[in-house]
């Protein structure tokens, strides 16, 4: 799981670092450079995965052809903070563990303004008991394609097999803005194409898995807003069964009327159970945007190959208050499984915030800085402290996490501070 | 240059407190105040708590400084105050004495005429919001804080609302009975001709008004008649 992950430079955030846990919370007031974060992350992990150098190899299922990984103008002008220098690097780092295995990375990208080309430069540590490892690409010489990947696969590191699976990894975040209509079919995503960007074409995976045996990869074609997400249910009813179970149970909790999926004339609807003799259906859009909100979030932790990071905005729009705590716990679950996810949220809500009382070590308040519009990450418990020592919050207790004391308090107390407005500013 | 945040409860009450201060940094040529930096502090207030005192004091008519109510009251008031220190420090890495934290608050209570702000309950809230002031220090320092890094600030509770100050530009307030007007809509419509502050601000009228009347000219009407402005007047005019 990663413990660390940062940027630099990244649009509003010049030097931003968190430590992570199966659940952490970024709040922040709007306009303070959360979504940046989320964007930096997913942005820095779409360029992993594209240097893979499987991709494109047949065998691999859902690889699509090999694309150029040439690092270019747009990988490096567009991302960087508007007012920084015009070759300051942008950059991302993270620590990741598995056992006693700890991988430390760092990638930086920096134009070379002499030959007007793009350079990036990536360093691996892994330390484990007793055995390390140091990779580098770009340090010695200057290089124009993230390559470190297929440098450690041709060489004889001794670790292998856990590098394939950290980059597996790395390459695996995925950043969600659930939209009720978009989630519910009706509306189109822009996608660039030709240069341009295009309404998206409407998908069809259970003809394409009739017709080409091409499975979908489900956390990339749900779509950031949810455009594909009634597609997406449609296919999972048809073809991944045990997935659909562990998805009609999450949400069967979350509405107990919910009666399943069916399909009907080609399309997909929702049934439910109204105490009548027969069970009504209904079309996508005459379902509550709660629902379908709750029904992505179910799905995603329902899948067999959940992604490794899932990066999650403004989690609470359409959840009532009541239901919250059972969404949030569906997250716990999914982090508790087997093939570990971990969940970044985004909130504005005092009713998510007030299920993090217990873990403030892992809830981060962003803040933009007007003198110079960097975005500036305070963690929630540090920055509490000096209330509890002065007396004006009474805490619960105090535990040790992680070699840190974590303030416990009581959630009205959160709920008072952000009201004040005093949560905001810490 | 001096950073000014203005701990307020609505925008309009921002924008009155920063052009009264401009008054008075204007009238008193101040060379260390003359360009000073105004920050909304618009996340933060202390209405709330404010309000929740004054509720729970004024069924029990207890007003003291001890009261649990006064003691909620305190505690609540040094968070935010922490809250405006660490805007400060986010906002310049570093906090100064020099910078300041205007504590304004509307008390929406009415005083029928300018002895009254003297009566016990009307001086115990402004007696009340200096203690946390004070305790604010204390607590600071028992952390560490040397003075030099922390903020002057400085309470401004207007009864009943911020309006008063302007009225007192335009008006003879203590002829007109002013003070006995409620907030809104009777202060508000009196003082910006309408009701709503939005409108006020949006078709131009509320700035106008305060490029107006709200002038240097005017600072000994406000000090002859809002008594509760006079230590702000005091602190700043040197």
């Amino acid at each position: 799981m990663f413990t660390k992950i940062g940027l630099k430079n990244f649009r509003t955030h010049k030097d931003s670092e968190i430590e992570l846990d199966d659940t952490t919370l970024l709040i922040g007031s709007n306009n303070s450079g959360k979504s940046n974060f989320f964007s930096g992350l997913h942005y820095f992990s779409r360029l992993v995965s594209l240097s893979n150098p499987d991709r494109g190899n047949p065998k691999f299922q859902n690889n699509r052809p090999n694309v150029s990984t040439e690092l270019k103008g747009n990988n490096y002008f567009p991302q960087k903070h508007s007012l920084s220098k015009e070759d300051e690097p942008i950059g991302f780092s993270c620590e990741w563990s598995l056992y006693q295995t700890k991988i430390t990375y760092t990638l930086s990208i920096y134009p070379d303004l002499m030959f007007e080309i793009i350079n990036c430069r990536e360093v691996l540590e892994l330390v484990s008991p007793n055995y390390n490892e140091i990779h580098t690409n770009g340090v010695e010489s200057p290089a124009t394609r993230l390559d470190l990947r297929k440098i450690i696969k041709n060489s004889n590191s001794k670790r292998k097999d856990i590098i394939a699976d950290f980059f597996q990894n790395l390459s695996s975040f995925y950043y969600y803005n659930f939209q009720p209509s978009f989630l519910k079919g009706e509306g189109i995503p822009l996608v660039f194409f030709g240069g341009k960007k295009q309404p998206a074409t409407k998908k069809n995976y259970i003809k394409e898995f009739r017709e080409t045996n091409w499975y979908p990869n489900i956390p990339s074609e749900i779509g950031k807003e949810g455009s594909n997400l009634q597609d997406v249910l449609a296919y999972i009813k048809e073809y991944e069964e045990e997935t659909y179970h562990r998805f009609f149970g999450y949400l069967k909790r979350f509405v107990k009327n919910f009666n399943g999926l069916i399909i009907k004339d080609g399309e997909l609807k929702w049934q439910f159970d109204m105490g009548g003799s027969n069970f009504p259906f209904y079309e996508p859009d005459k379902i509550s945007d709660g629902i379908v909100k709750a029904a992505a979030v179910a799905l995603l932790c329902s899948l067999k190959n959940p992604p490794a990071l899932i990066l999650l905005e403004e989690v609470e729009n359409g959840i009532n208050q009541k239901k919250l705590s059972e969404f949030l716990s569906w997250l716990t679950n999914a982090s508790d499984n087997s093939t570990k996810t971990q969940f970044i949220l985004s909130s504005h809500s005092p009713s998510v915030i007030r299920e993090f009382s217990n873990k403030l070590d892992f809830v981060y308040n962003i803040h933009l800085r007007e003198r110079d519009y960097v975005s500036k990450l305070t963690n929630l418990n540090d920055a509490i402290k000096p209330l509890v020592d002065m007396g004006t919050i009474q805490e619960d207790s105090t535990i040790k996490r992680n070699g840190k004391d974590v303030i416990q308090i009581k959630p009205y107390h959160l709920i008072e501070l952000f009201y004040n407005g005093v949560l905001g500013e810490l | 240059m001096r950073n000014i945040a203005i701990l307020r409860d609505g925008y309009s009450d921002y924008l009155v407190i920063k052009k009264f201060l401009q008054c008075l940094f204007g009238k008193h040529k101040s060379e260390i105040l003359s360009d000073a930096s105004f920050i909304d502090l618009e996340s933060l207030n202390i209405v709330n708590p404010l309000t929740k005192y004054l509720d729970k004091a004024s069924k029990k008519n207890d007003y003291t400084f001890h009261s649990v109510e006064a003691n909620d009251l305190i505690k609540e008031l040094i968070s935010i105050y922490y809250g405006c220190y660490n805007r400060f420090y986010t906002e310049f890495d570093s906090v100064t004495n020099k910078e300041i934290i205007i504590v304004n608050a509307d008390a929406e209570r009415l005083l029928n005429d300018r002895a009254t702000y003297f009566v016990d309950w009307a001086y115990n809230v402004k007696s009340l919001i200096n203690l946390s002031i004070e305790r604010f220090y204390e607590e600071m320092v028992k952390q560490g804080y040397p003075y030099e890094s922390l903020p002057f600030i400085i309470p401004l509770i207007l009864f009943p609302s911020s309006e008063i100050l302007v009225a007192s530009c335009i008006y003879d307030i203590t002829k007109e009975r002013l003070r006995s007007l409620t907030p809104n809509p009777g202060l508000k419509t009196k003082v910006y001709g309408t009701h709503s502050i939005n409108e006020a601000i949006t078709n131009g009228d509320l700035p106008r008004i305060l490029e107006e009347y709200l002038v240097e000219e005017k600072l000994e009407e406000i000090y002859k008649e809002i008594p509760e402005a006079r230590m702000l007047m005091h602190s700043l005019s040197s």
